[in-house]
């Protein structure tokens, strides 16, 4: 089981930077070639997308052959076609490494592509960042400033940063529309 | 591949199944890095009898000692699985040593994590259970959502 091909997809948060840096280094030592994925979901502008691919897959990639690739659809499903059309070995996967009912929106993703890949999957919790480089704890009750984002964990002053509340809103559009069939109106019970 | 990963020491999580034993043989194909150490870890749950208290005393007993019995098999046939499993990781180079713990699978599993101060669970995606999730366990889905270290699943 020899590991030729590592793929790290990301969507940019504090959560999949850990991943990155593991992924670069498993990439290095076993002298595989790292595929840094991005996906879109279906109702966002995909520019914005492969400005920040490009400068993830710079940071990541010093000495190494780095695919980059950007696809509009589906986080889950977009990156276990993309292990299977490129013939995976290993995919690095971030997770929030929450509980409960914000793991049940959140975490979604790494627990389809844990699921369904077709190779080994690394899944690599926010929690193991260097020291230096976590995310602040979260500052007392009343000093909203500063406050991280509840979902990426990027400072800001609101409780879910507007990049992540576009992206909720988009993938729940996106399962709605899938859940109902056509000619089919109102709840799908 | 585990060098500069910072994958010095390595926990697997074993319980027999086929699964298990290819995140084993997985590790095993590793280069360790210097001093790399494994630890294969299987956790035996206690065998539980239901509604003990309403047994007549005299039948207690013997229920008990007979319960103890096939707990004790399972403990022996546990040591010999991770022992067996650490024997076939030394000759890639890695330490390696088998732990087997009584409680429960995730939470004897994660203790065992932070025992062996750890940079990484290896588990088999799916288990032994006779309740096995589709294409994964539940043993490694709630790892997943609980270990503070990065979790490799072998399918």
């Amino acid at each position: 089981m020899r590991v030729n091909q590592v793929l790290f997809p990301t969507d940019f948060s504090t959560a999949s930077e850990a991943a990155g840096r593991i992924a670069r280094a498993m990439a290095l030592q076993a002298g595989a070639c790292l595929h840094v994925l991005h996906v879109v979901p279906p109702v966002n502008d995909p520019s914005v997308g492969a400005e920040k691919l490009t400068r993830v897959a710079k940071s990541l990639g010093e000495g190494l052959r780095v695919e980059t690739a950007l696809m509009s659809g589906r986080a889950g499903r977009s990156i276990i076609d993309y292990a299977r059309d490129k013939h995976i070995d290993l995919i690095v996967v971030g997770t929030h490494g929450r509980t409960g009912i914000s793991h049940a929106i959140l975490g979604s993703v790494a627990e389809a592509v844990v699921r369904l890949a077709p190779c080994l999957v690394l899944a690599v919790p926010a929690a193991v960042l260097e020291p230096d480089r976590a995310p602040a704890p979260e500052p007392a009750a009343g000093a909203q400033p500063g406050r991280p984002c509840l979902v990426c964990g990027r400072a800001g002053d609101e409780l879910i940063c507007e990049g992540c509340r576009t992206r909720i809103r988009a993938e729940a559009l996106e399962q709605k529309r899938e859940a109902e069939r056509p000619g089919r109106r109102g709840s799908p019970v | 591949m585990a060098g500069r990963t910072g994958f010095h020491r390595v926990v697997i999580g074993l319980d027999g199944s086929p699964h298990s034993r290819r995140a084993a043989a997985f590790v095993a194909r590793l280069t360790p890095p210097r001093g790399g150490l494994v630890t294969c870890v299987q956790v035996v749950e206690p065998v539980r009898v239901p509604s003990m208290p309403l047994v007549p005393g005299r039948m207690r007993a013997r229920i008990a000692a007979q319960a103890d019995t096939i707990h004790q098999g399972q403990i022996a046939l546990a040591r010999r699985q991770v022992e067996a499993a650490a024997t076939k990781l030394e000759p890639s180079g890695w330490r390696a040593r088998g732990v087997v713990r009584t409680g429960r699978p995730l939470a004897e599993l994660l203790a065992a994590v932070r025992a062996a101060r750890a940079d990484v669970l290896v588990l088999g995606a799916r288990g032994a259970g006779a309740m096995t999730h589709f294409l994964l366990g539940s043993i490694a889905e709630a790892a997943l959502k609980h270990a503070a270290v990065p979790v490799l699943i072998v399918k």
